[in-house]
């Protein structure tokens, strides 16, 4: 996708100011803890992405890059704190800049804003993976199959597909819940029907004998074939069509009910209680009842997200991806909760299609009431039956059902008080009227056949279509859930060989057989390792830390490779190898070159032998390497300095700027002073956390030269090397000379009060202090190769020398007698 | 290299279409939903499946 040219950071986490030049190289940065390294892979990131994964994630609660993001100087002025990208991009063969400040971090700015260039951009900003810390380390290697299987799904952005999966699923769930639900009408309507036709079988030639008959009564023709336009009551006059009962029918409808209500009380009572329990069992547990409620409010505020603003709490996150995995990580917690949910709405469904025939069995008596003049009883059913529907709706939701569990706990069909007596009082009224004479029974009959038949058709059409719509949803997901476990298996089969392959290569001298075995299954991903063919364990089992930290390394290169392809061509490993050993190190070199040659990598390590062996191993170089020798909250990471510090020095005075010359040269002192202690074997004070000050280091270092000049030309003459003796005499009295124009001793012993004094000085005041210190420092300096000097051997050193051999004292005397 | 997304939701179609259950119509809007770009919604996916009209009675 990109690789790194160079980098300005300004007032990013702990940097205050620093440019690096990458040259689209592999690159390291080291230096001891806390001088500034992992600073600078935030600002990478940050400048590529928008985010510090540091800042984000797990256990960091209370934490963003808008407050924590600027150095805590610039906590205020958000717009101080910016990175600087040059980046090239080789799929589209371009450069380009791209500035990303805190106070706008979604919102950088890109030169040349082509549109190819905006969208890679945006593109690699979609991919905050390119970094890894040790701790992201241990989301692959040190978890649970669970925990495993999301954290490399959120690397390999298949969070995606798994909402897509629960879309699917969800779908599938409310039209199996509506085709229940249809079944349930076609249910009532073919009872209605069955009732009125007395027939025992919904058959077509028993529905036609039934109705046949009745028209051979009124002289109508017969009909022939039961069509999906059929109508019963065909050629009957408008007049005799009009809305009258049929007496027998209200009766057998009246019995119906009658019959039925002394169950009432026992529909769907088990299931009820089922409901009851569950509800009961959230309220005993607090904790279960609030990760339910939690579910039931992320899973509506998942389904309306729609940017980076969360529509529950308004907070802003960096993305939208980010949001996203939050939630979803709070719903995975939540499994027990899943389960009661669940079982509550299968519970609420069944209870809801019972509901629904009690309804049908209401309609035709209400309908009843109403045409017998029986105002008080039809208004008991319509108020019973619009209660039903409201009961109906509350079923589908556990706060729904919870809203309703008074009333499943006693008798949900709630059959109001006078149902009994209005039912009888109707019942009697249809009783004490007159027989119908044929003619109106024959008519009467089939107006109200031709009604439940046309319900019955219609009922039996939407559950048709909602058969239908389950069924093709039903299928949709199964095939989904199908494609996806395929492209997983295959996925994973492609990851665990890249894995064991990268693996074997780092260990090939203790492991050479290393093979490891993924098992995904729903929702989880074990991971077993070869252990030195004794078997399959877990990682952890027994394989060292090292060894882990390797495994760590390894399946994420392997999950880039899938992820990215040949598009794999920058990543940030922050100090991410620090447990593998020094043979081992070697050895992943050597993977990170051969395997990934197209591949920019930018490391930081604590460990200066381990940046020594990048650079044996060809990994990086000199020029493609940095080094901070320490951090002060005020200057940020102090690189060990290098020949150009004077030029830079020189350049700041021309532009007026003392305050900058005056760290630059106080940073070059100090490290200066902290290696030449170690070349030397010079003796300050000592200290157990290592963190000498410079007034400890310096004089200590200068004591030590003088010393050692001192000791090589009584070694010269003890030898009679005149020329040895004067050139060593000489470079004593340089030395002193330029100690005393520098005034080491006056201002080395408080940092704070000089190094602010400095700051202070006027440019002419200032250039004298560079230049003493610049002839102070030449002093430690081979004339020819500019190296620093040092001794050899370190313990009991018997020449004082250069890189170059230019300069070369003994310090040995001639042994006496 | 085609993402895994874009991989599976072609298999994904392509046996849909395979399994006719769904009409030209859907299959279009199927289509469209997965190669949109956007989040599939439930609501989306129900207003599909719903589409075709259903059987009639005999």
């Amino acid at each position: 996708m990109i690789r790194l040219e160079s980098a300005h950071i300004e007032e990013i986490r702990g940097i205050r100011k620093l440019d690096i030049d990458f040259s689209q190289k592999s690159f390291a940065i080291f230096g001891p803890n806390g001088s500034g390294k992992s600073g600078v892979i935030d600002a990478i990131e940050f400048g590529l992405t928008g985010l510090i994964a540091r800042l984000t994630g797990k256990g960091t609660k209370g934490l963003s890059v808008a407050d924590h993001g600027p150095h805590v100087d610039k906590t205020k002025f958000p717009d101080a704190a910016f990175v600087t990208l040059r980046v090239y991009l080789p799929t589209l063969g371009k450069s380009a800049t791209i500035t990303r400040t805190v106070s706008s971090p979604k919102k950088p700015k890109i030169e040349p804003a082509d549109a190819d260039i905006v969208q890679l951009f945006s593109e690699v900003a979609d991919h905050p993976e390119i970094a890894l810390s040790r701790r992201d380390i241990l989301r692959f290697i040190l978890v649970e199959p669970t925990a495993r299987s999301q954290e490399i799904q959120a690397i390999l952005k298949l969070n995606e597909i798994g909402e897509t999966r629960g879309a699917l699923n969800t779908a599938q769930n409310r039209l199996q819940t509506a085709h229940r639900n249809a079944e349930a009408q076609v249910q009532a309507a073919r009872s209605a029907l069955q009732r009125h036709l007395q027939v025992q079988a919904l058959k077509a030639a028993e529905l036609l004998e039934a109705a046949n008959a009745r028209r051979k009564l009124l002289g109508l023709p017969e009909i022939a074939e039961l069509k999906p336009d059929t109508k019963l009551d065909d050629g009957l006059a408008a007049g005799a069509k009009r809305a009258e009962m049929n007496k027998q029918t209200a009766l057998k409808d009246l019995k119906a009910i009658a019959d039925a209500s002394p169950g009432f009380s026992q529909l769907a009572k088990a299931e009820a209680a089922s409901i009851v329990g569950n509800l009961s069992k959230l309220e005993a547990d607090p904790a279960l009842l609030a990760a339910l409620q939690r579910r039931d409010f992320i899973e509506k505020g998942l389904d309306l997200v729609d940017g980076p603003d969360c529509p529950l709490c308004d907070t802003t996150w960096a993305d939208e991806q980010h949001l996203r995995e939050h939630l979803q990580a709070k719903l995975a917690k939540s499994e027990e909760a899943r389960k009661v949910q669940q079982a509550l709405l299968k519970d609420g469904a069944t209870v809801s299609a019972v509901a629904i025939k009690l309804i049908g069995f209401l309609a035709p008596i209400e309908q009843l009431a109403k045409t017998q003049g029986a105002a008080e009883f039809a208004q008991l059913l319509t108020g019973w039956r619009a209660d039903l529907d409201a009961f109906k709706a509350k079923l589908p939701t556990v706060a729904g059902l919870a809203g309703v569990k008074g009333r499943l706990d006693t008798s949900w069909v709630a059959v109001p008080q006078g149902f009994s007596a209005g039912l009888t009082s109707l019942t009697e009224k249809i009783n004490a009227l007159p027989d119908q004479t044929a003619t109106v029974n024959a008519q009467t009959f089939l107006t109200t056949a031709q009604l439940r038949l046309a319900d019955y058709r219609t009922a039996v059409k939407n559950q048709k279509a909602a058969a239908a719509a389950f069924t093709a949803a039903k299928l949709a997901y199964e095939t989904y859930c199908g494609v996806l476990e395929e492209e997983l298996n295959i996925l994973y089969d492609e990851v665990q060989k890249d894995f064991s392959t990268y693996y074997r290569e780092v260990n090939q001298d203790d492991e050479d057989a290393f093979t490891a075995k993924f098992t995904p299954s729903e929702g989880s991903l074990g991971l077993d390792v070869n252990f030195y063919d004794r078997g399959l364990f877990p990682p952890a089992a027994y394989h060292s830390e090292g060894h882990q930290d390797g495994m760590g390394v390894c399946l994420y290169l392997a999950l880039m490779k899938r992820l990215f392809g040949d598009r794999f061509t920058f990543a940030l490993l922050d100090d991410v190898v620090m447990s593998v050993d020094s043979g081992h190190r070697y050895q992943f070199c050597r993977l990170l070159k051969t395997q990934f040659p197209d591949t920019q990598f930018v490391i930081t390590t604590h460990d200066r032998l381990w940046a020594e062996q990048m650079k044996s191993a060809g990994l990086i170089t000199s020029k493609t390497s940095l080094c901070f020798h320490s951090w002060t909250i005020d200057t940020g990471p102090l690189v060990e300095s290098s020949a150009e510090i004077w030029g830079e020095i020189g350049a700041a005075l021309v532009k007026g700027k003392v305050e900058v010359a005056a760290a630059a040269l106080r940073h070059h002192v100090e490290y200066v002073s902290r290696h030449l202690a170690d070349q030397f074997g010079a003796a300050p004070r000592f200290r157990a956390d290592g963190n000498y000050e410079l007034g400890e280091l310096l004089p200590s270092v200068l004591k030590r030269l003088k010393d050692l000049y001192g000791q090589a030309a009584n070694a010269a003459q003890s030898w009679g090397n005149e020329a040895a003796k004067t050139a060593a005499t000489e470079r004593k009295a340089v030395l002193s000379a330029s100690n005393g124009a520098a005034n080491v001793e006056q201002w080395a012993v408080n940092k704070a009060v000089h190094y602010n004094e400095w700051a202070n000085f006027g440019r002419k005041d200032f250039e004298p202090v560079a230049a003493a210190f610049k002839e102070l420092l030449e002093c430690f300096q081979c004339p020819t190769c500019q190296s620093w000097l040092y001794v050899t051997p370190h313990v009991a050193p018997e020449t004082l020398r250069c890189a170059c051999n230019a300069l070369q004292f003994n310090l040995n005397a001639k042994p006496k007698g | 290299m085609p993402t895994l997304q874009r991989l599976i939701a072609e298999k994904f179609l392509a046996r849909m279409k395979e399994g006719q259950l769904l009409d030209e119509q859907a299959l279009k809007q199927m289509s469209d939903l997965f190669g949109g770009g956007k989040k599939i919604k439930a609501d989306d996916l129900v207003k599909v499946f719903t589409s075709p009209p259903g059987g009639e009675v005999q």
